[in-house]
């Protein structure tokens, strides 16, 4: 009896253990086959951005003596310190990340909202308007910018301010009419943010909304506490992309907003600064104590400040993802939904 | 008589038959982007469209205008010698890069996703395309460029070039790829975002359908085609409208329209230029956008 079964017990396990190499032989070529790529292309990413803190870190005499292509000779934070201040860090920095953050979050939720109802309710005309939100994602911005810069500088609504104030309202030069355009989906790609939110929307069984309704849950209850957490991978994503963009943006802000804003925000700045370096480091010094000496002609040395100021405004985007992306597997691993 | 009270003062939100109340907040939820969309988006286009019609020569302090028909348009499409050349152009750049994108995207989208060692260090790297595509660091770094040219000396191409010659491949083709490969670092800066956009959609995919399959005995291939595929497909349509705005965006024609706009000062044909564009862009996401849709699978039709 006890023979018979260790020999059928053998066999199984013989069997086994041949499935679980052939197994595992697959699933080591899958993970070197993962890896490898995955390495190659990070490296090709990762090139540019390392190249650009590596000329901010070299020490500036020894710009241009680099015999190697990853190891700067000589480090020193002269260059990062002269980018501190140059773009006044911490104030830009604070105010890019505050002013984005609002702009993010209002696109986000007028995008979460708008994208319900074109996901969920049919009613006559719908596609049509559906379809302005792909035209407004395809149209460039450039190409209806002088349009739009006319339409701002006399906003109107079918002439009823002009019969109000005696004359048109001048958007330009306001932060409000920025947070304006984002609040109505209008601001940076926020076409693309309703249609991302609106296929995960319709990804979603409708059961799942039905059951609320006869569990009593109303219709804002339903969506804030059953529709928006299962589509949360999605919203996250929506809200970074529109930060990314936003904190970028040079298009809207330069167009809109006050100079006071303008002065501030990092992405302009960079742009800005990348052009008068030379000025930009002389008028540093004539505000520094002359014992601390720096060097403006050298356009290598131009250059290695300018790519640590480049450095230090992307800095935070690349932190901030760092953070976000762990909440991306957290956010599903939440919800236990089915398919149906 | 209490409860009488109560139900009087409800009044008329309680009284709504429920598909109404979804009508009603429906329509709350639309009303901001509706406002948006035809004051700054629907008015400045029709404005546009308008701006066509007319010669508009600069004044102190406005414009002004000259009714002068649909000449604008006979301008750009007949007597502008680089109109035509770079709406082709844009075309054979959309047809080219647009299935490339996708393919690639989707492709490190699903490499990205799933449970392995260092995926945080990953999934931040593969992030740093769209900070790059965004332009933020458009700034003239000599870096940037040592990276594009790093990449072109990084793939060995003569070896491919080699393989490609023996394998029959036609030459067309074979150019496709080898301008693939060679350019694979701004390929991957331009599908950054549809790879975001890709790994969310395969984060949303329940595990208890993997699950099932496991438990039926599918195969990898067969998992891939019957689950993630239509799962993601909603997906691949927004990924494909928005790599075709990208595509007709960077093309080199707009460059042109804002020369003729701006730097000429001819913004009469410039609007007219852009109106013709963006009907030819309309056209192609249209068709595309129809063709895709008739595969993607949605739970709720």
């Amino acid at each position: 009896m006890t023979t018979k079964k260790q020999i059928k017990n053998n066999s199984t396990a013989q069997r086994l253990s041949r499935y679980a190499v052939r197994k595992k032989t697959m699933n080591a070529l899958g993970l070197i086959f993962r890896y490898t790529i995955l390495i190659c292309i990070g490296f090709l990413i990762i090139t540019p951005i390392y190249q650009t803190f590596k000329e901010g870190i070299t020490e500036q005499s020894m710009l241009g003596f680099s015999n190697s292509a990853w190891v700067p000779p000589a480090t020193s934070m002269q260059s990062f310190l002269e980018a501190y201040l140059i773009l006044d860090y911490p104030k830009g920095l604070l105010f890019s990340i505050l002013n984005t953050l609002v702009l993010a979050l209002l696109q986000t939720a007028c995008a979460a909202l708008a994208a319900y109802t074109f996901a969920r309710l049919k009613f006559k005309g719908s596609s049509i308007l559906f379809a302005i939100v792909i035209f407004s994602i395809i149209v460039p911005s450039q190409s209806i910018m002088l349009a739009q810069y006319i339409s701002f500088k006399n906003f109107d609504i079918f002439g009823l301010i002009k019969l109000i104030r005696g004359e048109p309202l001048n958007l330009i030069g306001s932060t409000f009419s920025v947070y304006l355009l984002a609040a109505t989906g209008m601001g940076v790609k926020g076409g693309l943010y309703i249609y991302i939110l609106r296929q995960s929307y319709r990804q979603l069984p409708v059961s799942i909304e039905e059951a609320a309704y006869v569990d009593g849950a109303g219709f804002l209850k339903t969506f804030f506490h059953i529709v928006l957490p299962e589509v949360s991978a999605s919203l996250l994503t929506v809200s970074v992309l529109s930060f990314v963009w936003n904190y970028s943006d040079r298009y809207l802000i330069s167009l809109l907003m006050g100079n006071k804003a303008r002065g501030l925000q990092l992405s302009l700045l960079l742009s800005d600064v990348q052009g008068r370096m030379r000025w930009a480091i002389q008028d540093l010094q004539s505000k520094m104590p002359a014992t601390y000496v720096m060097n403006w002609e050298s356009p290598l040395i131009q250059k290695g400040v300018l790519s640590a100021c480049a450095f230090l405004v992307i800095l935070p985007l690349i932190i901030l993802y760092f953070f976000v992306q762990k909440k991306f597997i957290q956010g599903v691993e939440r919800s236990g939904l089915g398919g149906d | 008589m209490k409860d009488n009270t109560k139900a009087v003062k409800k009044g008329w939100y309680a009284r709504l038959s429920y598909p109404k109340k979804r009508g009603l907040w429906g329509f709350i939820f639309l009303v901001p982007w509706l406002i948006g969309a035809i004051f700054f988006f629907m008015v400045p286009l029709v404005q546009t469209f308008y701006y066509s019609l007319f010669q508009m020569d600069l004044k102190l302090g406005g414009f002004d205008y000259t009714f002068i028909r649909l000449d604008n348009f006979i301008n750009a499409l007949t007597v502008n010698t680089d109109f035509n050349t770079y709406v082709l152009e844009a075309l054979k750049d959309f047809a080219i890069n647009v299935p490339i994108q996708i393919f690639v995207s989707l492709f490190v989208a699903m490499l990205l996703n799933g449970e392995y060692k260092g995926r945080g260090f990953f999934r931040v790297i593969f992030f740093i395309p769209i900070i790059l595509a965004t332009g933020i660091t458009d700034v003239k770094l000599a870096t940037y460029t040592v990276a594009k040219q790093g990449s072109q000396n990084f793939v060995n191409v003569d070896f491919l070039i080699q393989v490609f010659t023996t394998s029959g491949i036609p030459q067309s083709a074979m150019s496709t790829i080898l301008q693939t490969v060679t350019n694979i670092f701004s390929v991957i800066t331009k599908a950054g975002v549809q790879m975001i956009i890709f790994l969310a959609g395969l984060q949303s995919i329940s595990p208890q359908l993997y699950e099932v399959a496991k438990m039926e005995g599918c195969t990898k291939f067969e998992v891939f085609c019957k689950i993630t595929l239509p799962m993601i497909s909603p997906m691949i349509l927004v990924c494909m409208v928005y790599s075709i705005a990208d595509s007709f965006a960077g093309a080199t024609i707009t460059t042109l329209i804002n020369q003729t706009t701006f730097t000429n000062g001819n913004y009469g044909l410039g609007a007219a230029m852009s109106g013709l564009y963006f009907v030819v862009t309309v056209g192609v996401t249209l068709i595309c956008t129809f063709i895709v849709s008739k595969v993607v699978f949605y739970y709720d039709n």
